[in-house]
């Protein structure tokens, strides 16, 4: 096989012990800001907004801001975090020289990452409940592993960004062109279907956008159109196996050549 | 059978050619030295060995293994110092050691024990908790030379292991790699302590320029290039003397003359001469192939 279940395993140790040294810097980074964004703009904006497709502004956005938190964190744990592990402190060269290959530290790293956003997820799903801004629980819970597969795809997007961009000063761009972006035009904050046409097309650019329109029902209660489940599955994952060849293909030429 | 067997390997970073056609073996049990100057290619060489870094051009085997086949049963029986410390900053000194122990694969237990012992040879036995953040520099590297040997590999490889430690700390590093010697391990070592080099290397590989200028054991070497006896001579050089044929370099302010026979200078000196004798060493050759100049 491409990839080997033994490193993995032996990576995903080294990734949770630091992991359990650095909770709270984690918790601080990838839930409190999120958390933050959901109580200013559901009890700020929600007074100026009644309703919005059918439910209060808060229960519109709890699901949005929740299936966007996983962007931010993959973000940094893709380019900072990577950089960081294969120049900065070099410890890829020094996992390199055992029986652990590229494609093992790859693919752990966007599994580590992708996983550590769970808990987090719970936990804005524990304060938008206590808001009143999740209609079903149950719905809530199973987007959850929904959401770390879909952490896997914005991983290996930003992934492929930081090692194409090559130096930390540069992933500014990924954030200000890519990440923004797609945060602000996927219908977190506002629903796609009463923009103009435009707007619309461009949201369909975001694995976001098709990751909301899956999540959102969901957390709703409403009925989800397993058709364009599919469809969003496939495409998704189509851009997952490709990115993580492409972005492995990079790799190999920036630490090997 | 040959650990290491590289022919005319190259290697290019974009125009610059680094590694420009070297050949060399590393025979199983022995130690060699591959000495040269800064930016001789000596890293890359070994990054090569360790598919760290992808050969131009040239065939290198490991283990009998051409290099890009090399797979989990080669990478264990090999152990690498690298020349930069690159401990993983988030562990301590022990889970350094034992995690490094699980990318090998190795039971739990017997990772524990070797990390004891490791521990002990490297006497960091009271620094195990601390975070490797905190060590000096001479405790970061004898804890790189442990982690290199947690899966007991029978071919380590290090690059420059004691570069930049006090007198001590070198002592002990050598004491541990001449016990490796002793169980009979295979090591391929990078330094620029020719003392080191001659006391711990069977076998010289003196590279510059990313070429191979000559090889040999010590011995060789040393009667090859430097004959038995080096007289440095203050300039002027008495007439006599400058008119000899003895074998001899001039290194500015004064030349260096290379003799077996040391009475044979003597007889050429004058009464006025300034100069100093000794017994040739490593350091004589390394300097006569490579230059006296300063490099990168
Ligand atoms: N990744 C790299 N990109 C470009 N040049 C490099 C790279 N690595 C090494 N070099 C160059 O290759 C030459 C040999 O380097 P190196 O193998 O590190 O030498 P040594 O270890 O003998 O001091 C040097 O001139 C160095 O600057
Ligand atoms: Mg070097």
């Amino acid at each position: 096989m491409f990839f080997s279940i033994l490193n993995i395993k032996a990576l995903m140790k080294r990734y949770y012990i630091e992991y359990r040294q650095l909770v709270s810097a984690f918790f601080f980074g990838d839930v409190l800001e999120r958390i933050m964004f959901f109580i200013a703009f559901g009890m700020g904006l929600g007074r100026a907004v009644s309703q919005i497709d059918g439910v209060d502004y808060i229960t519109f956005l709890a699901p949005g801001i929740a299936a966007g938190s996983g962007v931010f964190i993959m973000n940094i744990a893709t380019t900072y975090g990577v950089n960081n592990r294969y120049e900065g402190s070099g410890i890829w060269n020094s996992w390199l020289s055992t029986p652990i290959r590229l494609q093992d530290i790859l693919i752990s790293e966007l599994i580590f990452d992708s996983l550590r956003a769970a808990p987090s997820l719970f936990i804005l799903y524990v304060v938008a409940y206590f808001f009143g801004a999740v209609p079903s629980v149950e719905g809530a819970m199973l987007t959850i592993p929904i959401l770390v597969l879909a952490n896997m795809v914005y991983g290996v997007i930003t992934l492929n960004m930081g090692v194409y961009l090559g130096r930390m000063l540069y992933f500014r761009y990924i954030q200000a062109l890519w990440v923004m972006p797609m945060y602000l035009f996927s219908g977190v904050f506002f629903n796609i279907d009463e923009t103009p046409e435009w707007m619309q097309l461009f949201a369909n650019v975001f694995p976001l956008y098709h990751v909301l329109e899956i999540v959102r029902p969901m957390v709703l209660g409403r009925p989800v159109d397993m058709n364009s489940v599919l469809i969003s599955f496939i495409v998704l994952s189509a851009i997952f196996v490709v990115g993580f060849y492409v972005a492995y293909k990079q790799f190999q030429k920036r630490l090997f050549d | 059978m040959a650990v290491i067997e590289a022919q005319n390997i190259q290697k290019s970073f974009g125009e610059f050619k680094a590694v420009k056609g070297v050949d060399f073996q590393v025979p199983e049990g022995t130690c060699v030295g591959l000495l040269g100057p800064n930016g001789a290619g000596k890293t890359t060489t070994m990054r090569m060995i360790m598919g760290l870094s992808a050969l131009t051009a040239g065939s290198l085997k490991v283990f009998g293994v051409p290099v890009d086949k090399v797979g989990r049963s080669e990478k264990m029986r090999i152990g690498l110092v690298p020349q930069e410390d690159n401990l993983d900053p988030d562990l301590s000194v022990r889970q350094n050691l034992e995690i490094y122990g699980s990318y090998f694969g190795l039971e739990k237990s017997y990772i524990k024990e070797r990390a004891d012992s490791l521990l002990d040879f490297m006497q960091l036995s009271e620094k195990e908790d601390n975070r490797v953040n905190h060590l000096s520099g001479g405790m970061k590297r004898r804890l790189i030379i442990a982690r290199a040997l947690i899966a007991d590999p029978e071919f380590v490889i290090l690059d420059e292991p004691t570069t930049g430690l006090d007198p001590q700390a070198r002592v002990l590093i050598w004491k541990s790699l001449l016990k490796l010697k002793e169980q009979g391990k295979t090591l391929l070592l990078t330094t620029h302590y020719m003392d080191e080099a001659q006391r711990l290397c069977d076998n010289i590989v003196i590279v510059d320029g990313g070429k191979v200028l000559d090889e040999g054991s010590p011995k060789e070497l040393i009667s090859k290039h430097v004959k038995n006896n080096v007289f440095e001579v203050q300039k002027p050089i008495p007439a006599d003397l400058e008119k000899s044929d003895i074998d001899h370099e001039d290194i500015g302010d004064s030349v260096l003359y290379y003799v077996n026979d040391p009475e044979k200078v003597q007889g050429l000196l004058g009464k006025n001469a300034t100069y100093m004798q000794r017994v040739s060493n490593l350091e004589d050759v390394f300097l006569r192939l490579t230059g006296h100049k300063l490099r990168e």
